[in-house]
């Protein structure tokens, strides 16, 4: 029992000794969000209460229920991870302890205290966000949901390593083709093939472009397109921050062929651009379809001017977020994440709002990329 | 960019410092290596050498001084000197899912070399990477990643090279080949800067010792004329000596 608690002292020691090293910036960050977060509220209140308003009560009530399930999804998935890197990190409490030789039930009873700590902590916020804010389910429905949370972590938790992937033969050794077009094409070869975080964000941004499709089907009001249209622009923008954290954590390979930050930075502008163009063009053919066969097949100017402005929307995340990615720590996805989804909720929202929201989008670029400059040598 | 003709040392430290106040403050450095020579440095764990070698090849930005790499001042946004340079880190992290072969070739496309068909191969053949080169590299083992860091630091035979511990993680026969690599350089005229904490390596291979302590850097002197059991003498001298305080850190 005490070499238990020992263990378990050891774990919140160390949570707190990182928060130590990293407190100017952890706190700086999480105070900037918070400010950032309550601004956007504030500007964009009136805005957004119009808009929520053009819902019915009983798709308002959907809505919120759509966002309670996402944020459970989001919640076991990540605990399933944390709690799998536990288990699995050489640098983690149960593998020193093991080192140590410490006995096996102590290790599984760690292990079992661990994992209700981080259950409780990470479940019962997510309980109280949903309660606060989203919707109140009762008592039965709140414990069969918490049920399949925990399914769904104890089902990630044993997902297979992924192994070793299939990988296609190399093509044959060229010689170069432009350092830009180089930087570029690895990257997105790296993406689309091989950085599996990268392939499921861009998968999920596909299945938004879904949902513009679905609700423009149903006849729901433009803004549940905007929002799907949102989603599926910041989810496959996500992948350009994975791939970014990658890329850092082995940048001495392009620092030391004499790589610059511009160079390094104009590439993720194009990448960004890339996947945005990309995705937007998805967002305006997806909401035509589902207007095109809502409305019978008669699509006018006014669908085909709602289209452009769903598809200016989707484009939005990819454009700023290469102007984010080192703002604060390019490693730290989640950071990087966060980052963008303040960025894109006021970009985003502005831009639906009026067309001429797009002027943030060089505002913002002048300002960002002068404060990041260089970041790419001292990440 | 105007370069000075002739300039007397390949690589130069004027007045170099790099200050993580208030717990540790490297320099000032002053150095001057010519081309041909192979230079050791050793210190104790945490004593600066990596953050040495990170001014030297301009990705750390120096608190003040400057690095003149053939007589041009380095900094990050300096690629085609950057390029004369091949540098291997400590911990060298390479892309998780690509393979050996692919990050060869893009680190060959990025230094813009000619003849990326030729030279990525016999790096691979040199560093024995030829056999694992389709498997990703996070499937591989410490030692082998390194092989393969090493043939990228080395791909474009660069006229200064610069090795953190190079010799950590290799097995006999790659340790041989990277000692004959560092012999064939010197004989060529290139230079060298590594990091060991194995004197006998320092001993064999350096024609200069380098030692750091309390982020001042001081030369090993005689060198030259002591045999080989001599160095490693004065090595250890050196180091039991002077260098055991603690790193202030």
């Amino acid at each position: 029992m005490g070499r238990l608690l020992h263990l378990y002292l050891l774990w919140w020691l160390g949570l707190g000794h990182r928060l130590r090293h990293d407190l100017a910036r952890e706190l700086t960050f999480a105070v900037a969000s918070g400010v950032l977060m309550a601004t956007f509220f504030y500007v964009f209140n009136d805005f957004l209460n119009v808009q929520v308003a053009t819902l019915s009560h009983p798709m308002h009530e959907r809505f919120a229920q759509l966002a309670s399930l996402t944020m459970m999804l989001i919640t076991a998935a990540s605990t399933a991870t944390w709690l799998r890197q536990e288990r699995l990190a050489s640098r983690g409490v149960r593998q020193m302890g093991l080192l140590l030789g410490e006995d096996q039930a102590t290790l599984t009873a760690w292990s079992w205290l661990y994992a209700l700590t981080l259950l409780g902590l990470s479940h019962g916020l997510c309980w109280w966000v949903i309660a606060r804010w989203l919707t109140l389910w009762s008592p039965l429905a709140t414990a069969i949901q918490e049920g399949l949370m925990l399914l769904l972590t104890a089902v990630v938790m044993r997902l297979p390593g992924g192994g070793e992937p299939k990988l296609r033969p190399d093509a044959p050794l060229s010689s170069h083709q432009g350092l830009g077009f180089t930087l570029y094409i690895w990257r997105l070869k790296q993406m689309l093939q091989r950085n599996r975080a990268s392939q499921l964000s861009l998968a999920i941004g596909v299945l938004f472009l879904m949902f513009i499709t679905m609700t423009t089907l149903r006849g729901l009001p433009l803004f549940a397109q905007a929002v799907s249209a949102l989603a599926a622009g910041y989810t496959s923008t996500a992948a350009l921050y994975f791939q970014l954290a990658s890329d850092l954590s082995s940048a001495w390979t392009e620092r030391g062929s004499g790589i610059t930050h511009d160079r390094f930075v104009r590439t993720y502008i194009w990448l960004g651009a890339t996947l945005g163009a990309s995705y937007a063009l998805g967002a305006l053919l997806a909401y035509l379809v589902g207007a095109a066969v809502h409305g019978t097949c008669n699509v006018d100017a006014a669908t085909l001017g709602q289209a452009l402005q769903i598809a200016a929307v989707t484009l939005v995340p990819g454009l700023i977020a290469p102007m984010l990615g080192l703002q604060v720590d390019g490693r730290r996805s989640g950071t990087n994440l966060l980052l963008l989804l303040i960025a894109t909720l006021f970009i985003g929202t502005a831009v639906f709002a009026h067309w001429l929201g797009l002027v943030l989008i060089p505002i913002l670029g002048s300002f960002a990329l002068k404060s990041q400059a260089g970041r790419f040598y001292r990440a | 960019m105007t370069a000075p003709s002739a300039p007397l040392h390949l690589l130069q430290a004027i007045q170099l410092t790099k200050s993580f106040a208030p717990r540790y403050q490297l320099g000032p450095v002053e150095l001057g290596l010519s081309a041909g020579e192979t230079v050791g440095v050793i210190g104790k764990n945490g004593a600066g050498k990596s953050t040495l070698f990170q001014l030297l090849t301009g990705n750390l930005d120096a608190s003040s001084g400057e690095v003149r790499l053939d007589g041009h001042k380095l900094t990050p946004d300096t690629p085609q000197i950057k390029r004369l340079i091949g540098y291997l880190p400590q911990d060298p992290v390479l892309p998780r899912w690509a393979t050996g072969r692919e990050v060869l070739g893009y680190g060959a496309r990025l230094y813009e070399l000619n003849d990326i068909a030729k030279r990525v191969p016999a790096a691979e053949a040199y560093w024995d990477c030829g056999s694992y080169r389709q498997k990703p590299l996070s499937t591989l083992s410490y030692g082998m990643q390194k092989r393969v860091a090493l043939a990228l630091a080395t791909i474009h035979e660069p006229r200064l090279l610069i090795l953190d511990e190079p010799f950590s993680g290799l097995d006999l026969n790659h340790i041989k080949a990277l000692e004959e690599l560092l012999i064939q350089r010197r004989t060529s005229g290139l230079t060298t800067v590594l990091s060991t904490h194995v004197t006998a390596f320092c001993a064999r291979l350096c024609s200069r010792v380098w030692s750091i302590s309390d982020g001042c850097l001081d030369s090993i002197e005689p060198w030259l004329s002591l045999s080989q059991p001599q160095r490693e003498r004065a090595i250890e001298d050196r180091f039991f000596g002077t260098l055991a305080a603690p790193v202030r850190r």
